[in-house]
């Protein structure tokens, strides 16, 4: 690498704070400190009571009156206070990061050496995240996910809080360079197939631009900074203004192209930007753009179809109880108590869930949308708007009260066997927040004149009861599932419907939890046309859409069989032109 | 689906899967048998009617699959077709191929037939053809992987 002397200071070993390896001990620590004292306590107790009456106790007294038994005591505990110390320091010296151009590096073991690498371009995303006892010492760990790959991702743990935003912010730069780095080697020369426009053509001349005037430099002058800053911007709005781009996208670019002070302005740029859906947003001084409180998630926790579920269950076994007890049968009571063991571990998974779901709090920067959730253990992270492959509404039974609704989404290059909050856009929102979510990682819908997204989403939300003056036309999109399926389907083939606008698919369905399922045309997977012999005899056929894992998982169930199979067809068609648009 | 001509996979498919259902269908009969003579069970002799029953029902359903089990390449995707009971027609971009794998199974071999499967992005996609002759196998693999670095779609 040509940059390599200049990325000195950048790519040699940096260390993590020394308490790192304390902190990743702290309960083998907490339980040798309480084995002491606890060996220890009869020792002060005594010490204690002979202060104050003479006299503490055989034993003590037997201790005190040999001065070297108590030297002993001491010392032993320094050597072990001294043990723990060394052992951290010998553990913390071998701990360390580096960065380079390319990857991210992490060494650590003392015994077993470890070194793990990160390439930069395949860095999907780079979160905060502050467990509880770090955080009660202002340390934070750095966590660079790695696209693919189980358990490849890179944890940077702990630096200082600060320290650890400072270089996210950094590294986020970094890696949106690297990327357009590869993604300018990669790329063919201008794509004659494409339907670029007379403003579109210009667009690898800039992205080239881009990519020579910031080498995934280390540390760029203030003018290369400004001049990828600009170019950049440049790209995002070109990316922008392609048709399958989601709305958040035209937003960072709109942002992006005025002026710094524009922050102040950024609810109206979205009010702008989210006029399909009709919502107005406002926005804070810091760009915050949405927040939960915490007792509204935790409200929402309380009404969610578990909860009454359990409370439910709750009730009968509480009933059973009294007359057990009434009767004197004393041994089922205590049978039964044994059985709500595994309903309060339910709750406490419940509560566990709504308080890291609690101030989920929404912000707009250059980098996407940020977002900030848990009550004890704090979490940041940044969604990176372009890779949203699909989004998922939905609505508990007794949501319907509060007309409260969830967003979740899917999204490219996330493990399975990631937490299932780190998917979710907003844990309990009301109709315009949900459709202000929904609208930043969706396209424009291009619904057809008369009818707005806004009254589209409502239908699909509401079915026939959406308030919206625009409801009949909007609904009048939906292709409803056939009659023959109500054999099938007793409950929902009423409600579930589909539509297609111009740049996606939205699925109506649920029958006592409401559901949602938007899949932009540019985001399809494959898709699978199938029947069993059920719906055959039926005349029935239905349609899978793959999307990558997540939350949403788009099928058109129980269609007409000649239906299923045209929609199949023509949505092959559609993809394949959306991906042509959103790649042009 | 009258536009699309599909091309079958070997008809050779057939005899891979008969012979790993004899395989695993002839030891537990000769159990059965043996079972039935050594300890004259009643319920042993119903029994092997009723295995020899279910054999030759999979052995003719597996060989009306492998009939139905086709492929056809078009300009911007493949689509795949298969079962009788269960019908399915999947369509795989090539502009959203990650990947495709190659692999061949002992019996496979036998008979000098492998499976070729592709990978997008979705878990959910299970696009796989099963019976192709190597040479053939080969050669989709190639020119899918060609048309899909031709035709990748980011994410």
């Amino acid at each position: 690498m040509p940059e390599e002397s200049s990325a000195e200071s950048f790519s040699r070993w940096h260390r993590v704070h020394p308490m790192t390896p304390a902190l990743k001990t702290w309960i083998i620590l907490l339980a040798i400190v309480g084995a002491l004292l606890a060996q220890s306590q009869q020792l002060f107790e005594g010490v204690v009571e002979r202060a104050l009456t003479g006299s503490g106790g055989e034993e003590t007294d037997w201790i005190l009156a040999r001065p070297w038994v108590l030297a002993a005591i001491l010392g032993g505990l320094v050597v072990t206070i001294g043990v723990i110390v060394l052992l951290n320091w010998l553990v913390w010296r071998v701990m360390g990061y580096r960065i380079d151009d390319d990857a991210v590096y992490l060494r650590k073991g003392v015994l077993s050496k470890q070194l793990r690498k990160a390439r930069l371009d395949r860095v999907q995303s780079i979160d905060i995240s502050q467990p509880l006892v770090p955080r009660l010492f202002g340390l934070a760990a750095l966590k660079f996910d790695v696209a693919g790959g189980e358990g490849s991702s890179v944890d940077i743990e702990y630096l200082k809080r600060g320290r650890a935003e400072a270089l996210r912010d950094e590294m986020l730069a970094r890696v949106r360079s690297a990327r357009d780095a590869t993604r300018t080697e990669q790329a063919p020369s201008p794509d004659p197939t494409g339907p670029a426009g007379a403003g579109e053509s210009e667009q690898p001349a800039h992205t080239a631009s881009a990519a020579d005037l910031a080498p995934v430099g280390p540390a760029p002058t203030a003018s290369a900074g400004a001049d990828r800053a600009g170019a950049e911007a440049v790209r995002r709005n070109v990316v922008a203004r392609r048709v399958g781009s989601n709305l958040g996208t035209r937003l960072l670019a709109a942002i992006d192209s005025t002026s710094e002070d524009v922050v102040s302005d950024i609810g109206h740029t979205l009010t702008d930007v989210l006029a399909p859906y009709r919502v107005t947003a406002r926005a804070e001084h810091d760009g915050r753009i949405l927040r939960v409180p915490a007792h509204r998630v935790l409200l929402a926790a309380l009404l969610s179809t578990g909860t009454l579920f359990g409370v439910l269950i709750g009730l009968v076994v509480l009933v059973g109880l009294v007359v057990l007890a009434a009767f004197g049968i004393w041994e089922a009571v205590t049978g039964i108590l044994f059985g709500i063991i595994p309903a309060i571990a339910a709750v406490a998974t419940m509560a566990k869930g709504a308080l890291d779901e609690a101030n989920f709090s929404v912000r707009i920067t250059p980098d996407g949308l940020s977002v900030t959730h848990g009550l004890f253990t704090t979490t940041r992270k940044i969604i990176p708007l372009q890779r949203i492959q699909a989004v998922k509404l939905s609505q508990p039974l007794l949501w319907r009260l509060t007309g409260w609704w969830r967003v979740e989404y899917n999204i490219a290059g996330q493990k399975s066997d990631q937490l299932t909050s780190s998917t979710v856009l907003l844990p309990v929102g009301d109709i315009d927040q949900t459709l202000m979510m929904l609208g930043l990682v969706l396209p424009d819908p291009r619904v057809p004149a008369g009818v707005s997204g806004r009254a589209l989403i409502t239908s699909a939300m509401l079915a026939r009861k959406s308030p919206d003056p625009e409801a009949p036309a909007a609904e009048g999109l939906f292709v409803d599932q056939a009659p023959a399926s109500r054999w099938l389907d007793w409950m929902t083939w009423n409600r579930n419907a589909w539509a297609v606008t111009g740049t996606m698919l939205v699925i109506r369905s649920g029958w006592t939890t409401r559901a949602v399922e938007c899949v932009p045309h540019a985001r399809v997977q494959s898709m699978k046309l199938r029947s069993g012999p059920l719906q055959r005899a039926l005349g029935l056929a239905e349609v899978e859409l793959h999307s990558t894992e997540g939350p949403a998982k788009p099928v058109l169930r129980h269609q007409a069989a000649e239906r299923a199979e045209e929609f199949f067809f023509t949505h092959a068609d559609t993809t394949r032109r959306a991906r042509a648009e959103l790649d042009a | 689906m009258t536009a699309v001509d599909f091309v079958p996979v070997s008809p050779a498919l057939a005899r891979v899967h008969l012979l790993t259902l004899a395989l695993f269908m002839i030891p537990v009969l000769a159990a059965i048998i043996v079972g039935g003579i050594l300890l004259d069970s009643l319920v042993l002799w119903i029994g092997l009617p009723v295995w020899l029953l279910a054999g030759i029902w999979i052995a003719v359903v597996v060989v009306r699959q492998v009939k139905r089990l086709g492929y056809a390449e078009r300009g911007d995707d493949l689509l795949i077709r298969r079962g009788i009971l269960f019908r399915s027609t999947t369509v795989v971009p090539f502009g959203r191929m990650q990947f495709v794998d190659v692999s061949s199974g002992p019996v496979e071999r036998m008979f000098g037939l492998a499976t070729v499967k592709l990978h997008t992005a979705s878990a959910a996609t299970d696009a796989t053809i099963p019976g192709l002759p190597k040479d053939e196998a080969d050669r989709l693999r190639d020119i899918l992987a060609a048309r899909g670095e031709a035709q990748l779609a980011g994410l």
